[in-house]
């Protein structure tokens, strides 16, 4: 049993990797009323080709890892989410593009509720008959998603950037491409991505350790559960052939998203997450609401509080996007042009807006750990293996000079495309 | 809960806890909903206030000021409560023991929210005029793309459907056309009504100590005013017969349908809690018969809900479906309201109900939002029930309450949005 304080945060992680290879993470926080506990798998919707020992290479349909995220709580005889509700726990489950997880949080039987988790996590059941229906469902979930214009918007300008790449396809798929699943390939994946050294098992709130640690290891004890080689295979990252483009939407005015994308990212660990937020303050000396640049746009009224900006750097992927609502999106266009073009002279003698924003991204940080779920989902522990804690203590590092360079990285060949959704 | 009249008609409530790692200013101004021009007006000035005041003259000088914060959250709100209308502001600090600027942050963090709340942008008798017809835009603007999002598009022409006061069926946001007929002196006028008259609550939660709120309070210009008896509970006469309305759009895939039901228990009725559980089997909770057998077990709809409001009598009901499949599903909800009442479910699924209310419930404490959120409906209906009791009326509710609760129900109202070419 690994323990890490973070005095400052006045926090501490207890860390434990069981025989079987299932990792185990806790951090108790005694003066909270409930508990809230996630079981990770970093498998995601941008893993669409897997080899298991060395057989035949099986490829997998957008929209899989979503559809297992679906199924795994149906049972032959019971449904695992009906389960957690007798217990009084409340549970959820999401998938993104880099991991599926499974989640409740309960003031009430929490031992149960664990053990309920783990049980319907690592016990597949998938047939036939389970599929279809859910094919329906799905259906629906997608074209309630079209209807969406941020989410097409969203869309859009991801599949501008990347076209034809895992990234630009929608994380439920498309009702075409959910048809191809079958039992079998969802056996596979299980196998493959659901095997206990691939999982992380997080605790957050008001539980004891050691009770927790045995209950979890009681439980693995009972399983044997088979150990598999897995080989999984990045698709290749297009370049894009079109810069812009306009696509027809009833909305009241013109959404538009901006991405610049940046080549094939190489960086893990603490020094993913330490440019990550480099980018983050990087951004907000340059497009922050409380640049003369923003209240430019913002008095003119080419932008208004919709404006946003954010950096993601997803394994291989790494892109900065834009979105806003107007109908001036030309002139905000060549604003975020001039903006990107002069960024040498507009970071210039900015020590001590570098400064006050780091104060402003630590105190966020710290505002950030009064939820239980953020502290478990909003750290990188599934893409660097940094929780939320050294995230925030991670900011202490950073100097100006961190800034100048990551500027530089980012801007010095920037191409903006552009995706716009108007009627 | 202790209330501390600081003036007539101006009260405190300070909660000292060190659970969080954030301090919490709330300020509630809350006036009868009875003038329909008055929404608007209230819902500008919280527009006008967020981004300016005397000493932060503008937008600009706002972000910075919320940055120096350590990365304060600064709001302003208008919501309902029943028929009284609320603009809220709240500021949100990392609490000073993490970062180590004790006495400066929350002096400072008072002093910011005293300033923007009352000391606004004004010449003579009027807001700043570029601010007004900026801010005024940005309104109108959000107003109009909360068409965009349908459901809540959906969920408005519902609201239009079902009340009799015509300030109940507009948005506590106000209305694109109300909106543009403002004037700078106009909305001034109705800030200094409620400076002068409106109940001020005020809420501070977080790791401070009474004494140290009050005196910190000296400096705002909290003026007694004529104590209001302010009656939030809104309850309207039943409609004989149930009023319908189809629109069709296109551009959308899916079909939304909303429907509402008169549950008028009065406000003091301790059947508030069969009401809570009736709802929650209903459509309100994934163990509802909404869920389970309509979305679930038939794969009618991918999204559907139940809401019970108790300020203003009514059950709500949201789907969003496939369009052919409208009819059926509108069949199945009434089929739900019919099985409840003949008891058509088991123990064991209200025993679960009530548990997961309690759940929910209990894990509220660990939200200073929803804490704060709980302490001003204290004070606006002066009812308070401790936890234990809580608990023991949830648990104290049986299936023949339920069943008999379910007989009071009337359905009064109907929209639905189709997509064109498919109704």
């Amino acid at each position: 049993m690994i323990e890490k304080k973070y005095k400052r945060l006045k926090e501490k992680v207890i860390t434990e990797t069981l025989s079987n290879g299932l990792k185990v993470v806790m951090i108790p926080k005694k003066s909270y009323h409930k508990t809230f506990a996630v079981i990770t798998t970093p498998f995601g919707a941008l893993d669409q080709r897997f080899q298991i020992n060395n057989d035949k290479p099986v490829n997998i349909p957008a929209g899989t890892a979503h559809f297992l995220e679906h199924k795994l709580f149906e049972k032959e005889k019971s449904d695992a989410f009906t389960r957690f509700g007798e217990l009084g726990a409340d549970a959820n489950a999401f998938t993104n593009a880099y991991q599926t997880s499974y989640l409740f949080s309960t003031t009430q039987n929490l031992n149960l509720a664990l053990i309920h988790l783990l049980d319907f996590v690592q016990t597949p059941y998938f047939s036939d008959k389970t599929i279809a229906k859910e094919q329906g469902i799905i259906g629906q979930e997608i074209q309630m998603y079209d209807d969406d214009p941020n989410w097409s918007v969203y869309m859009g300008l991801m599949g501008l950037m990347y076209p034809s790449a895992p990234l630009s396809e929608d994380i439920a798929g498309t009702k075409e491409s959910i048809l191809k699943i079958t039992p079998a390939l969802l056996y596979d994946i299980h196998r493959a991505f659901y095997q206990s050294d691939q999982l992380t098992l997080q605790i957050v709130g008001n539980f004891d350790p050691d009770e927790i640690l045995r209950i979890v290891r009681d439980n693995q004890t009972t399983k044997t559960l088979e150990k598999v080689n897995v080989k999984t295979f990045q698709a290749p990252i297009n370049q894009p052939k079109i810069i812009q483009e306009t696509k027809k939407f009833d909305v009241s005015r013109p959404k538009i998203g901006f991405g610049i994308r940046l080549p094939t990212n190489a960086r893990t660990g603490k020094e993913a997450t330490k440019f990550v937020l480099a980018v983050d303050i990087l951004s907000d000396i340059l497009f922050g609401e409380q640049t003369d640049w923003y209240q430019n746009l913002y008095n003119k009224g080419i932008i208004d509080t919709e404006f946003e900006t954010s950096f993601d750097l997803l394994r291989n992927y790494q892109f900065i996007t834009f979105f806003a609502e107007t109908t001036e999106y030309e002139s905000l266009t060549v604003a975020i042009n001039n903006q990107l073009a002069e960024y040498k002279k507009n970071l210039d003698g900015k020590e001590l807006v570098f400064e006050s924003l780091r104060r402003a991204t630590l105190g966020e940080g710290i505002q950030r750990l009064n939820s239980l779920e953020s502290i478990a989902l909003r750290g990188d522990d599934v893409l660097f293996g940094t929780n939320l804690f050294d995230k925030i203590m991670l900011l202490q590092d950073l100097t100006y000079n961190d800034i100048l360079d990551t500027a530089e990285e980012l801007y010095k060949n920037a191409k903006l495309q552009r995706f716009v959704l108007q009627k | 809960m202790k209330k501390i009249k600081i003036k007539s008609g101006v009260n405190l409530v300070v909660l000292p806890t060190t659970q969080f790692k954030t301090m919490h200013i709330a300020v509630d101004f809350a006036a009868p909903l009875l003038d329909i021009d008055k929404v608007s007006a209230r819902s500008l000035l919280t527009y006008l206030t967020a981004v300016s005041s005397n000493k932060y003259p503008s937008q600009q000088m706002v972000a910075q000021k919320a940055i120096d914060l350590y990365g304060a959250q600064y709001q302003t709100d208008v919501m309902r409560f029943g028929q009284t209308h609320h603009v809220r502001y709240t500021l949100q600090i990392p609490a000073p023991t993490y970062i180590g600027a004790e006495n400066s942050l929350l002096h400072d963090a008072f002093d910011f929210l005293r300033d923007m709340i009352f000391d606004p942008l004004i010449m003579d008798d009027y807001f700043d005029l570029p601010i007004f017809t900026k801010e005024k835009q940005s309104l109108m603007n959000e107003l109009d793309s909360l068409t965009d999002d349908k459901q809540r598009y959906a969920m408005s022409k519902l609201r239009e459907l079902t009340y009799d006061l015509p300030a109940m069926t507009i948005s506590s946001s106000g209305r694109t056309s109300d909106v543009e007929a403002l004037t700078s002196k106009g909305v001034y006028q109705v800030y200094q009504d409620m400076i002068n008259n409106d109940t001020i609550n005020i809420v501070v939660y977080g790791d401070i100590d009474e004494a140290r709120v009050v005196s910190e309070l000296t400096t705002w210009p909290l003026l007694a005013r004529q104590e209001q008896s302010l009656k939030p509970f809104y309850r309207q006469e039943l409609f004989s017969v149930t009023n319908e309305l189809t629109d069709v759009q296109a551009d959308i895939n899916q079909a939304i349908m909303t429907i509402s039901y008169r549950l008028a228990i009065a406000p003091e009725d301790p059947r508030r809690f069969v009401a809570l559980v009736m709802n929650a089997l209903f459509g309100g909770s994934p163990l509802s018969k909404l869920f389970t057998i309509i979305r679930e077990k038939e794969s009618l709809a991918y999204s559907i809900y139940s809401r019970w409001q108790h300020d203003t009598g009514f059950i709500t009901v949201a789907a969003g479906l496939d369009a052919d499949k409208v009819a059926q599903t509108d069949t199945m909800i009434q089929a739900q309201i019919t099985a409840i009442q003949v008891g058509d479910f088991s123990d064991e699924t209200l025993s679960a109900i009530k548990a997961s209310l309690i759940n929910d419930y209990l894990s509220q404490q660990d939200s200073p939002a929803s804490e704060i959120g709980l302490v001003f409906s204290r004070l606006l209906t002066n009812r308070e029930t401790t936890v234990t009791a809580w608990i023991a009326a949830v648990n104290a509710v049986t299936s023949a309450d339920v069943a008999k609760m379910a007989r009071e129900v009337v359905i009064q109202s109907r929209f639905t949005l189709m997509p064109e070419g498919l109704s």
